[in-house]
């Protein structure tokens, strides 16, 4: 339904007097560099990785909020590549929705929620029905008093709600979930969950949910790929991916979840940092901190193959198939 | 048993507001051992940072310390004179706080705080930067001479977190209260961090109370955890006895939708139907009661007191039985 491929996003820094003065021109920073993956409708593939890998930039690229330098995006028949205008870029625009991270941030603070959520249809020229707020309200399980509350009158759950209700007013294909549970308390999350999981079942939404949770990812995708500092590493089967890691980032990112069993402490399993996007490292990007890193990782980057029906790997030296 | 660094008897915290009173801590009981780390988990609005505030003396004019002791290195904190309390801050009292953005001042370099830190040590401005450099490597932050002259933003969330770590360390505290300090932070930084703690505690023999509403976090930190809930300790237990016995339904349920604990299939998670009181008027028998699967009407009645189920096990619940 919806295709990356290849895509590569950079930004240029902004310019500062200081840095011109000097005669410095800042550097273009790769944010993406051939970052590819397909969504097929009524799918969820989550999107897996730490701060700065690139994961909301990739969601904003395939709503079309950013235009990727190289690559184009597919989505039913149009092909939107660099060039793509404003108007070709509309039907994306209103067929993938997006629920941002600051819910409440993305809510008007002077609106209520009456027409926070109705707000959609006026955009697109819809004359909403007279009881559209309260039946968007109840799809996602809020009860119809909140339709007169202002956004800071609304829990972090009830926000994150009203962000989903606003997405459904029109019908998406696709809605890009960036972090649906971050900064929501363990019950609310688990709440929040259910619902995207419940609509899906309903109304065959498919989701792309960028998350740094890898519980939220295992318990909502299918599919999963895991990105590092603007490239996919690994994509494929959520389970398998999970159960056998072939990429050694995937693998230290799965262990550096901690388990809830105190009987398991083990070490952490990465040193150091993710290295600056201004300092992207030669040959494959994971090499700095790779505990398996050979002369070849520093030479050239990998390539993206598949090495299992529907599981892509960028590793020189995939993990074995005993991972201990 | 040696005494407790930390011993916190019948703390009672309330808010002023509009509307009468808001009890945000009720009760609790509290103590943490020499070299122990004490975790307390809860949601939002359960009292952790109430509790956090009060320990500190950096509770807001609109609270007032209803009941309890506050007990710390032979002095009851409760009712300190302001000078008194301010030479315990950093001074045998750490706070590592959940923001470390937000932990330093942004116009001055790390070095020059982190000297003026350690002001009480009346010693040379080299023998301070020196202790600097040494702390920045057991902390485990590469070159430190030259990071002694860079700004606050000029580093990453997580070499912060380590910066304000060793700033808690160079004071050399009996406690360390690290109030969600891997909130903010990524996965493998946050398995950092958390070793970092322990390390720390096994190397120097501070005791540290760490807040956090990351139940990974705290089983593989703590030593002994304490569940708060609308503002009461509803359970206290060693981790492993926690996590696999849990005895109070509000901590049953709190380990069940955890998404991380989550076995998969097709059923939804696990919720906790029903919001958290309003502490203005809060209910009068058990807090979760209202929300409770097995509530009875004595629950709804009457506050229960912590039953002991095993050694250092406890829960407030009328239904578990020792």
């Amino acid at each position: 339904m919806i295709a990356a491929e290849h895509l590569g996003v950079r930004v240029r820094p902004g310019l500062s007097a200081a840095a011109l003065l000097r005669g410095h021109l800042p550097k273009p920073l790769d944010i993406l560099i051939d970052v590819s993956l397909a969504i097929a409708p009524g799918e969820t593939l989550a999107l897996v990785g730490e701060s700065g890998s690139g994961k909301t930039t990739l969601g904003r690229t395939l709503n079309g909020l950013v235009r990727p330098v190289t690559g184009v995006v597919r989505f039913e028949g149009e092909v939107l590549g660099p060039r793509a205008s404003d108007r070709q870029l509309r039907p994306l625009r209103h067929r993938v929705a997006m629920i941002f991270q600051d819910a409440v941030g993305s809510l008007d603070p002077r609106l209520r929620v009456r027409d926070l959520v109705t707000e959609p249809l006026r955009i697109q020229r819809i004359r909403p029905e007279p009881d559209a707020a309260e039946k968007l309200l109840a799809q996602v399980g809020l009860p119809e008093a909140l339709a007169e509350r202002y956004p800071h009158e609304l829990s972090g759950g009830q926000a994150r709600r009203v962000t989903v209700a606003r997405n459904l007013a029109v019908p998406p294909r696709l809605i890009i979930c960036d972090e649906p549970t971050a900064g929501l308390d363990v019950s609310v999350q688990a709440e929040i969950v259910n619902l995207l999981v419940e609509l899906q079942r309903r109304l065959a939404i498919a989701y792309l949910v960028i998350t740094h949770d890898l519980a939220v990812a295992r318990r909502m995708s299918r599919r999963i790929a895991v990105m590092y500092l603007g490239s996919i590493v690994e994509t494929g089967p959520t389970a398998e991916v999970f159960a056998q890691p072939r990429h050694p980032y995937s693998r230290a990112l799965f262990l550096a979840e901690p388990s809830r069993d105190p009987a398991q402490r083990h070490p952490p399993p990465l040193d150091g940092e993710v290295p600056s996007l201004q300092q992207r490292p030669s040959g494959c990007v994971f090499q700095t901190r790779c505990p398996h890193v050979q002369d070849l990782c520093r030479q050239a980057a990998p390539e993206e193959r598949e090495i299992a029906p529907g599981h892509l790997l960028r590793c020189h030296f995939p993990l074995g198939e005993d991972p201990a | 048993m040696t005494a407790p660094v930390l011993g916190i008897e019948d703390l009672s915290v309330s808010y002023t507001t509009p509307h009468g009173p808001l009890q945000a801590v009720s009760g609790v009981d509290l103590s943490v051992g020499p070299g122990e780390i004490v975790g307390i988990i809860g949601e939002s609005g359960c009292g952790k940072s109430t509790l956090v505030a009060a320990i500190m003396g950096m509770l807001p004019g609109s609270a007032r310390i209803g009941s309890g002791a506050i007990r710390f290195g032979g002095r009851d904190l409760v009712g300190l004179p302001r000078e008194e309390m301010r030479k315990l801050r950093g001074g045998g009292l750490a706070l590592v706080s959940q923001n470390p953005m937000t932990a330093f001042n942004p116009v001055h370099t790390i070095g020059r705080q982190l000297t003026d830190f350690q002001h009480r040590e009346g010693v040379s401005n080299a023998v301070k930067r020196a202790r600097i450099t040494d702390m920045f490597d057991q902390v485990g932050i590469t070159d430190p001479s030259r990071r002694l002259h860079a700004y606050p933003h000029e580093f990453s969330g997580g070499m912060l977190q380590r910066m304000a770590i060793a700033a808690a360390l160079l004071t050399r505290p009996q406690l360390i209260i690290a109030d969600e300090p891997t909130t903010a932070l990524d996965v493998t930084l946050e398995a950092q961090i958390i070793a970092l703690l322990r390390r720390t505690r096994d190397e120097q023999g501070c005791s540290i109370l760490f807040v956090s509403h990351h139940l990974g976090a705290v089983a593989q930190l703590c030593d002994r955890v304490l569940v708060m809930y609308a503002g009461v300790v509803v359970e206290a237990a060693p981790v492993a006895e926690l996590f696999r016995h849990p005895a109070h339904p509000y901590t049953q349920r709190l380990l069940a939708c955890d998404p991380a604990l989550d076995a998969g299939g097709d059923q939804p998670l696990p919720t906790i139907a029903g919001q958290v009181p309003n502490l203005v008027n809060p209910p009068e028998g058990c807090r979760f009661a209202p929300r409770c699967l097995c509530a009875t009407g004595r629950c709804v009645r009457e506050r229960p007191q912590p039953v002991e189920l095993a050694p250092a096990h406890a829960a407030a619940c009328h239904l578990v039985a020792p």
